[in-house]
């Protein structure tokens, strides 16, 4: 049955329509509007709902393969591309900005985040040693480099101080003598190699000592920021010296120097301000049982290192034997604090015995480190010298004059410096047969 | 390719002269003003006419361009309730057939009793409204209405038959179920 009002509403609804003017007008206008294309035609529709988005993807199947692409690349390719970045690199940015960042999250105690922020310092310094290996490492980069390093060493120590806080000294020392050590072999190795490739410019009477010049930069760099850290004045006279010694002996460049000297002052100052933290702590039973600790493992290192350098055949190429010589050099170094440790010690000066055993260890471990660098280096000059046998020629021819040419530069300072150390300790032990004479 | 294109433009406006006034109805009994029914219905035959020139088939004419127009006005919908806060409830898309508030002036010219329908029928609830009106009104299959409402047609016989009952109790009407539907 059928209602007749119903009908009557519906047929009223039906009259609902456009006039003939405006359907004429609308489908003039309709037909005017120029053919989108697909990419305008977005534009057109409500972008924001998901049938938009799906039906867009949908027409689109380069989106879909471009998306897919984006994932794949994002989950495993940048990362991978990025960790092995160096400045310069379009990666390197995506490295130091997005991945490091978000480890600087995930490093939750104060520990991690001091051998998270250690690791980062280590890092940059590989970087700038690589570029200048490279002939890559201009001033601009290096600047960046500097900047990095500098936050990353403040974080550092605030990292350390956080420890210091927490109670738990010992490992904070640990941790920072750790960090001073790889940055300071790292440090020596550079010099010894720059060292090595000027001396060889020379002999074959290339006057530019370009990439030695930058090396020798890197390793100021690398000894600044470890000296930053370091608790000890004597060791930072020895490096201004060392430096200055180093950068001074090369025939050109100025601002090599300068800038090297500029980086060395700065170091001066920062440690001058920062030392004393560990003497201002006075030493507990406790410290005195970590002393113990660490002298023991310290001569457990210095035994090691020297025992292998004995068994390790003579030094195959002149870098090598150079490299040893460092190594040779720090194991003095470390016996000559672990001397003066005990001096203190048996005076009761407590605070001073641990300093000293603090550089005692960290010098030990830059040897144990330097060492390791040596070895890896006969490994890769041996590589070389399949390859080529010109180098291995002037290795050779080089052998004697390099080595006295260390001798005459940096290793001339330090070897007074240890010297004058060995003198001191002489007269202390002096004086204390004496004041025991008197007691007796 | 130019004849191509009067091809299209011939296609064009065959389906615009055969649907022009049902999409702008469907807009106007929703939206309840005149000028934006007509900016609607403008907008869903571009639409159309973008479509058929990029060369999209389409085989459901009819289904397409009112899925064109149920779409836009639920834009238009939630665009508006975007900018006024007395409305904060939300919108699915089962809740835009808004009934005419008592209020507002209806801004559709129409006799009484089709003005009668419209509120009956805006009465209705929210998920039968636009099934009845699309079947009785605009004469769509439960298939087409389907299509255009994103649900099976099961579905929309279901709600065609329970908004009818409610549409008997609150209009008074005496529609049988098997009604048929004159559609031109």
């Amino acid at each position: 049955m059928k209602d007749i009002r119903f009908n009557k509403a519906i047929q009223d609804l039906k009259n609902i329509r456009m006039t003939g003017s405006e359907k004429q007008a609308m489908l003039a206008r309709i037909v005017a509007t120029p053919v989108a294309h697909a990419s305008s035609v977005q534009k057109a529709r409500s972008s924001w709902t998901l049938y938009s988005f799906g039906s867009w993807i949908g027409q689109e199947r380069w989106v879909v393969a471009s998306l897919a692409l984006i994932v794949i690349i994002g989950s495993s390719g940048v990362a991978s591309a990025a960790a092995a970045a160096l400045p310069g690199n379009t990666f390197y940015p995506v490295k130091v900005d997005i991945i490091e960042p978000i480890q600087d999250v995930l490093a939750m105690s104060a520990e991690s985040q001091a051998t998270w922020q250690a690791t980062k310092a280590e890092r940059r310094i590989q970087e700038a040693s690589t570029l200048a290996l490279q002939d890559k490492l201009d001033e601009a980069t290096q600047a960046d480099i500097e900047i990095r390093l500098d936050t990353h060493t403040k974080a550092f120590d605030r990292a350390l101080e956080k420890i210091r806080e927490s109670g738990d000294e010992d490992r904070a020392d640990e941790i920072s003598v750790a960090f001073q050590a790889s940055l300071g072999a790292r440090a020596q190795v550079l010099e010894v190699v720059a060292d090595d490739d000027r001396s060889s410019r020379i002999k074959e009477n290339h006057s530019d000592g370009y990439s030695g010049d930058k090396r020798s930069i890197v390793a100021s760099l690398a000894r600044s920021r470890a000296e930053s850290v370091r608790g000890s004045r004597s060791s930072v006279t020895e490096v201004f010296v060392a430096t200055m010694m180093s950068v001074g002996s090369t025939p050109t460049s100025n601002d090599v120097s300068r800038s090297a000297s500029k980086v060395s002052s700065e170091s001066t100052q920062r440690v001058a301000s920062s030392s004393f933290v560990r003497s201002k702590k006075s030493a507990s039973r406790k410290g005195s049982a970590a002393y113990v600790r660490r002298k023991t493992s310290t001569d457990k290192i210095i035994t090691d290192v020297s025992k292998s350098i004995l068994e390790t055949e003579v030094a195959s190429s002149s870098l090598q034997g150079k490299i040893f010589d460092t190594t040779i050099r720090n194991l003095d170094e470390a016996r000559m604090y672990i001397r003066d440790a005990e001096d203190y010690q048996d005076r009761g000066e407590d605070d001073e015995a641990r300093i000293r055993i603090f550089e005692a260890e960290r010098a030990a471990k830059e040897a144990e480190l330097i060492f390791k660098e040596g070895l890896k280096s006969r490994k890769s000059t041996s590589r070389d010298d399949t390859k080529k046998p010109v180098s291995k020629r002037r290795f050779e021819s080089l052998s004697s004059s390099a080595l006295n040419s260390i001798e005459k530069s940096e290793g001339s300072s330090i070897r007074k410096h240890i010297d004058q150390e060995k003198d001191r300790g002489e007269r202390r032990s002096v004086k204390r047969e004496k004041d025991s004479r008197k007691e007796d | 390719m130019s004849q191509n294109k009067n091809g299209i433009q011939q296609i064009f406006e065959t389906l615009y002269q055969e649907y022009s006034d049902a999409i702008f109805r469907f807009c106007i009994v929703r939206v309840s003003d005149r000028e934006i029914a007509l900016d609607l219905t403008q907008e869903t035959f571009t639409r159309l006419w973008q479509s058929l020139c990029r060369g999209q088939e389409m085989t459901h004419a009819r289904s397409f361009i009112f899925t064109i127009a149920h779409r836009l006005i639920i834009d238009w919908y939630r665009k508006r309730k975007a900018v006024s806060l007395e409305s904060m409830s939300a919108v699915d898309d089962e809740d835009v057939y808004e009934p005419p508030q008592e209020n507002a002036k209806m801004n559709i010219e129409m006799e009484s009793e089709g003005r009668f329908l419209v509120q009956s029928i805006s009465k209705l609830s929210s998920s039968y409204r636009q099934s009845v009106y699309l079947r009785y009104v605009e004469g769509l299959s439960p298939g087409e209405i389907g299509e255009i409402l994103n649900i099976s047609a099961n579905a929309v016989s279901v709600r065609i038959n329970r908004g009818l009952d409610e549409l008997r109790r609150i209009s008074g009407y005496a529609i049988g179920d098997d009604e048929s539907v004159s559609h031109t």
